[in-house]
């Protein structure tokens, strides 16, 4: 317990603040909010106490600096004394636990000082202190805190944008507008194409990714920097290629249109850009999955009879399907995205990115918005879905392995 | 059956062969040597990782050295177990079971039959990453015995374990081999290992086979100095044997006798 000489003291020094301050000729508080503040006050002195308690000096000055901090803050700066009062109680009780006092923080930072975006600043701070808190106390060196709270903080201001529109309609907006069939027809297209696209890259690229992790090493840097180039391409030029190849005009594109096949301008077209611009990321992530299964694991699959095909189906994939999905996510959302080529390639059927391009272009940020939130909502719930579908897929082979007694 | 002749491969600066050798059916050959003789190769070969060509490689009279490892039924350990990670251990041990027709039932009484043998029958449901190292060693003995392969080849088997597990475990192939007699082949730079589980023994060096027999007779009668202390054992004959340089016994790793004194051809 608190020595009764050092509780009686400090209770008197600061009822003797609070007498100074309401025997000031022209008082700055009124009598009860006076009393109140002096109720309060004593709380707090009582938890500083029990700090000292603990033997920590140290955290003592800390916390007299915070509260001084709020006290400047709110009382001197913004006059807001009850918000203060308020505060300052929650500020008192969770001191002495650090993820809280981190949360509090953001709070106050957030819904006090970055008023206007409180939303959008309180929640990457929060996930931010709250991955830094856990890393420090699992014992992570300061170096590896440090890096990992100024990645985290960068990582938040590219949310910052993601996260203040979504705060900027009203669910009423979006749904008036989701109910256009003309956004509805757009949003379809795109989730459909990408889809499809996914499908057809998921096809051909997990096994060419395979093949290249375990075929014939020579050519295969070329092949690499073949799978590259999509990603170094500007999109407008995969577009423009594409339009010449196959757009009208060309002899392949009218004899493909002639045929009833024609591509550019039409659905397909769409899949076939997606399938251009994304199929990438698919394969590269699954060639780094694959890399990581073990050749010794499938040459004990052949010794007890795997076949080639049944060592990919069995034990290649399932090891590497994590990975793999890490790709399809990719992919589905490099497609969904797509703007450039499909703009100039197959601007119609009208696709979500499309669409809110020629909107913008027609009423500005406010008619655009919302179809860029409903996109962005239905990416979100995607992404969302398939990170929930890693977890039940196999984990892929670790040469450490967990022992546990 | 197993018969090798004058198989031989080259691994750039490294030749493996020629070899030829030959176990009967229901041996056991111990393949002894030191590091980076070609041992574990010889093993890869037998089990059909690479192929081994020219020369010749005879199972039951058959030629399988072109043949894909799965088609050879020659069950392989390594020396990590290799068990698959996102299986249970009856679902390892299955496996093999798994690839071929046959019926649930028949599988399930083989597994479990396997499981008892190798007394693990408690770990049926246990994960991988959950065993400890002589734990997982024998499911992986087990997955392999589950398809009675006609050819059992051990890849230094023990040398990941700890001590204790390594002398139960030893113990244990000595009598799962007089349980099942399956032809094996384990590969080992252990002589005490080679001495407590070998019925032949072959004397691997440079990618040759320096001396081959049955153990009892190689022990009696080492063929080189080289042999004789791998065994443990004093070169009794007493100095140099024609064209021996004995540069092997300072760790040149190579033989320079051309004819390699193996008895199999």
């Amino acid at each position: 317990m608190i020595p009764r000489r050092t509780l009686l003291l400090t209770a008197g020094g600061v009822a003797l603040v609070h007498l100074v301050i309401g025997l000031v000729p022209e008082p700055v508080l009124s009598l009860p909010t006076n009393l109140v503040m002096l109720a309060v006050n004593l709380y707090v002195a009582w938890c500083g106490l029990l700090l000292l308690q603990t033997g920590e000096r140290r955290r003592l000055g800390l916390f007299v600096a915070g509260y001084l901090v709020l006290f400047l803050l709110l009382v001197a700066l913004l006059q807001r004394e009850s918000l203060f009062l308020l505060l300052v109680i929650v500020y008192a009780s969770v001191f002495r636990n650090g993820l809280l006092l981190g949360l509090f923080s953001a709070f106050v930072l957030s819904y006090v000082v970055f008023q206007p975006y409180a939303f959008e600043t309180f929640v990457p701070l929060a996930l931010l202190w709250i991955l830094v808190w856990r890393s420090a106390r699992a014992g992570t060196s300061l170096f590896v805190s440090a890096s990992l709270a100024v990645g985290l903080f960068v990582l938040g201001l590219i949310l910052l944008p993601f996260l203040h529109m979504l705060v900027q309609e009203t669910p009423q907006t979006l749904l008036q507008f989701a109910g256009r069939p003309e956004v509805r027809q757009a949003l379809l297209v795109s989730l459909s194409s990408a889809s499809l696209a996914t499908l057809i890259a998921f096809l051909f690229g997990v096994p060419l990714a395979y093949a290249l992790v375990r075929g014939e090493p020579r050519g295969r840097s070329l092949v690499e920097a073949l799978v590259d180039l999509p990603i170094l391409l500007p999109k407008p030029v995969v577009g423009i290629a594409l339009l010449t190849l196959l757009g009208p005009g060309s002899p392949l594109g009218e004899m493909l249109e002639r045929a009833g096949l024609g591509l550019a301008g039409r659905f397909a077209g769409i899949v076939l850009a997606q399938v251009i611009v994304s199929t990438p990321f698919l394969i590269k992530s699954a060639m780094t999955a694959f890399e990581g299964v073990p050749e010794q694991l499938e040459t004990a699959a052949r010794t007890l009879g795997a076949r080639p095909w049944q060592v990919f189906g069995r034990v290649a994939l399932p090891l590497a399907s994590r990975g793999v999905l890490t790709g399809v996510i990719l992919c589905w959302a490099r497609a969904v995205g797509e703007f450039g080529a499909i703009m100039l390639f197959a601007p119609h059927p009208l696709s979500g990115s499309v669409m809110v391009y020629n909107e913008f272009l027609k009423g500005g940020v406010s008619e655009s918005r919302p179809i860029a939130m409903l996109l962005l909502l239905i990416c979100l719930w995607v992404f969302v879905l398939m990170q929930f579908g890693r977890a039940l897929l196999p984990a892929p082979f670790s040469r450490a392995p967990l022992r546990r007694a | 059956m197993l018969e090798l002749r004058k198989l031989q491969r080259c691994f750039g600066e490294f030749t493996l062969g020629p070899i030829s050798l030959s176990l009967p059916v229901r041996r056991y050959l111990v393949v002894l040597g030191p590091s980076g003789s070609g041992k574990s190769l010889l093993l890869s070969a037998l089990a059909g990782v690479f192929r081994a060509e020219p020369g010749h490689l005879l199972l039951d009279g058959h030629d399988v050295g072109g043949l894909p490892p799965e088609r050879r039924n020659c069950a392989l350990v390594f020396q990590d177990p290799w068990l698959l990670p996102h299986l249970d251990v009856s679902r390892n041990v299955a496996f093999g079971l798994s690839l071929r027709a046959i019926p649930k039932g028949e599988r399930e009484a083989r597994v479990r039959e396997l499981l008892e043998l190798l007394g693990i029958t408690r770990l049926a449901k246990a994960r991988p990453a959950r065993l400890s190292g002589g734990e997982a060693q024998r499911v992986a003995l087990a997955r392999a015995l589950a398809v009675r392969p006609r050819l059992l080849l051990l890849d230094e088997p023990l040398s990941r374990l700890d001590h204790n597990s390594r002398l139960e475990l030893r113990a244990e192939l000595r009598r799962l081999h007089q349980t099942l007699s399956l032809t094996t082949v384990h590969v080992t730079h252990d002589r005490e290992e080679a001495r407590s589980v070998g019925d032949d023994v072959a004397i691997m060096l440079g990618g040759r086979v320096v001396q081959s027999g049955p153990l009892s007779l190689v022990m009696e009668r080492p063929a080189c100095p080289f042999v004789a202390r791998f065994l443990g054992l004093s070169w009794r004959e007493g100095g140099a044997l024609p064209g021996c340089s004995q540069k092997c016994m300072e760790g040149s790793g190579l033989c320079d006798r051309m004819e390699p004194t193996g008895e199999g051809d």
